[in-house]
């Protein structure tokens, strides 16, 4: 069986920037991704990571309660590579991602915000 | 380069590594998976295939409410053949529900017809009406549940209305 | 001269999935490039949060992409047994990594010819996909599907492989392994493929940390990542794995590891075949899945990631996946810049890009 090693880090929308900035090394850690839950009423967003030197360790900064229309930060110049993921909430969920274009995911006569819970599956 | 060319040398006099198909037989593996055959006198009507099945091309119809009569139909455009309901099936090792391991003929122009296959695909004679008629299928067992399950409710509550008439 | 685009995909001949790329090429050095990735939206983490159970769910998670579904139902199933509690057996745990390895090795070698083919190497392309063909059979003997493998289930394993089988896979993989040091020795040595791959779409290893690449990519940079040593998910280190780096960085290191790690997959496969614990194939699990779960495993691109959140009805509330492509297209939008319009096509291919993973 799996063990992975979680490690929850608050942070809110406001100060998740700074908090990611001071910890983060690329040649210490290594960015997973972004990931968005939409829990039915608000969305809780998660800033993964993983550690290149320990095992099953990953590291989750975690912002929750945050509403469909909170202007959420990019963490583009930190971490180069979040724009992917920072596009596809934009898409996925319909959220204000700062600096994020929509129709990179979805084709602009698809379903918009699919994986939000209130978007029904059929049209 | 000059190790590529001796090999490539060795390639022109040596056996081709295809199989000249159609005219040649192409073996099915040992373990293929294929379609799924049907046995109904060994059926439990326990639903089981039909709630694991993932792309829904299982689909019991009720077709008599008062006995709970229900029907098996089959979508074998549908099956992704993954053989989820075999391994779900109680009663798979009897050969209820198993999986060929020969090929059957391509599904496409004509509706292959097969007493194992259930009953939908036997009433279809035209391939093109093949997607309509699932859809209604699809439509009338969802319904047929629903009335089944009422008429069990309406039994329940009758029983339970004697049973106190008897007291 | 003035600036021209041109668009690569999303239907070209280079490329086996749909991708596309607008380079703005001055002199035929590409100036600057625009990528459209959504062609393959099937809104697979839809239909997972809506339309599958739990116990069904590895059947669809298993159609996200073709040469890596057994990495999807393992990321997807690892996580659930953690969610259940569930032990399963060694010999289950044996046979997983049997058929993950084995897919490793057909995808690594689709992935090395199809760079042999697109540098115009049609003969190293045709070798290369012959022995794949060895490995397919093998894989389609052993689970039933050449691709689509469907082999894992909650709590083990669905099928067991017998002893008869096991000395005829054993026997092919014995009689692939020279065949396949060759075709290493082809990649490594030859002259004309190497002007066409040597020195071509460089990543050092400061640029391999800074932009987070996974897989054969960060490993042929020199960069020590590998989800296999990292996360403890099947006893690798009792079957021989060992971590293969090159230092390059170029699309014949990419190449190069990836045939290294070929060789390392098979010695893999066939301690395994030698070695294989007695025992059930798959244990009953109870309960519905409750909590939150991060799983990262090693796909042949790459690792895998899942995010399994589950509240203890039949339905997942979340499940995410992130695909080894979807963390190195930052880096392959950025390394076209300054390269030859006639080298794009050995680049893109050399990080074995697949879309239907990324777009999902």
């Amino acid at each position: 069986m799996i063990n992975p090693q979680m490690e929850f880090i608050k942070v809110t929308l406001e100060n998740v920037k700074e908090t990611i900035k001071k910890w983060y090394d690329p040649n210490k850690y290594h960015y997973v991704t972004i990931n968005a839950t939409d829990t039915g009423e608000d969305i809780t967003i998660d800033w993964i990571f993983s550690d290149l030197k320990e095992k099953n360790k990953i590291y989750v900064f975690r912002a929750e309660n945050i509403g469909y229309k909170d202007f959420i930060p990019s963490i583009k110049d930190i971490v180069k590579i979040s724009w992917l993921a920072e596009f596809e909430l934009a898409d996925l969920f319909g959220l204000n991602v700062q600096d994020a274009p929509k129709g990179v995911f979805l084709e602009k006569e698809s379903i918009q915000a699919p994986l939000r819970k209130e978007t029904k599956w059929e049209k | 380069m000059l190790k590529m060319f001796i090999e490539s040398f060795k390639n022109l006099i040596s056996k081709p590594q295809t199989l000249k198909y159609p005219f040649e037989p192409s073996p099915e593996p040992k373990n293929y998976r294929g379609t799924i055959f049907y046995n109904e006198e060994l059926c439990i009507f326990c639903d089981k295939c039909e709630n694991i099945c993932p792309p829904g091309a299982i689909k019991f119809e009720v077709i008599d409410i008062e006995n709970g009569k229900k029907q098996y139909n089959y979508n074998p455009y549908l099956c992704i053949y993954c053989g989820a309901c075999v391994d779900a099936c109680p009663k798979s090792d009897e050969g209820c529900l198993s999986q060929s391991d020969k090929r059957t003929p391509a599904l496409g122009r004509e509706v292959v017809k097969n007493k194992k296959l259930g009953y939908f695909i036997n009433k279809i004679d035209n391939p093109r009406d093949f997607e309509k008629e699932w859809e209604k299928l699809e439509k009338r067992a969802k319904l047929s549940r629903e009335k089944l399950a009422e008429h069990k409710k309406q039994q329940r509550l009758k029983k339970k209305e004697q049973i106190k008439k008897s007291n | 001269m003035g600036k021209i685009t041109i668009p690569f995909g999303s239907q070209h001949v280079a490329l086996p999935e749909p991708v596309s790329f607008l380079f703005d090429t001055q002199n035929e050095i590409i100036s600057d490039v625009h990528v459209n990735l959504g062609y393959v939206h099937r809104g697979i983490e839809k239909a997972a949060i809506t339309k599958f159970d739990y116990t069904n769910l590895a059947f669809l998670l298993t159609r996200v992409c073709g040469l890596c579904s057994i990495t999807h139902a393992s990321g997807y199933i690892h996580g659930l047994e953690y969610l259940l509690n569930a032990e399963i057996s060694k010999r289950a745990e044996y046979l997983r990594m049997l058929v993950i390895e084995l897919d490793r090795m057909h995808s690594h070698l689709l992935a090395n010819g199809h760079v042999a083919e697109v540098v115009g190497y049609e003969n190293l392309f045709m070798q290369t996909f012959r022995y794949r063909e060895k490995v397919m059979e093998i894989l389609e003997r052993l689970t039933g599907n050449r691709v689509q493998f469907d082999y894992y289930t909650i709590g083990g394993v669905r099928r067991d492989i017998d002893l008869e089988d096991a000395k005829e896979i054993k026997k092919e993989l014995l009689e692939l392994k020279p065949k396949l040091e060759k075709l290493t020795e082809f990649f490594e040595t030859d002259y004309t493929f190497g002007l066409k791959t040597k020195n071509i779409g460089k990543i050092t290893k400061e640029m391999a940390l800074e932009y987070g690449v996974v897989g054969p990519i960060a490993r042929a940079s020199g960069v020590k990542t590998d989800a296999r040593a990292e996360y403890e998910y099947l006893p690798y280190n009792e079957i021989g794995y060992k971590l293969q780096t090159r230092k390059d960085g170029d699309v014949l290191a990419r190449n190069l590891v990836r045939q290294d790690e070929i060789l390392n997959s098979l010695e893999m496969c066939l301690n395994i075949l030698d070695n294989l614990p007695e025992g059930e194939i798959k244990v009953k699990t109870k309960g519905r899945p409750k909590g939150e779960v991060f799983v990262r495993v090693e796909a042949p691109r790459g690792e895998c990631f899942y995010y399994l959140k589950g509240n203890g009805s039949k339905i997942f509330e979340r499940v995410r996946i992130r695909v080894p492509t979807y963390a190195n297209l930052p880096i392959l939008k950025d390394l076209f810049i300054g390269e030859k319009y006639s080298d794009a096509q050995a680049i893109v291919l050399s990080f074995d890009p697949c879309m239907s993973c990324t777009a999902r």
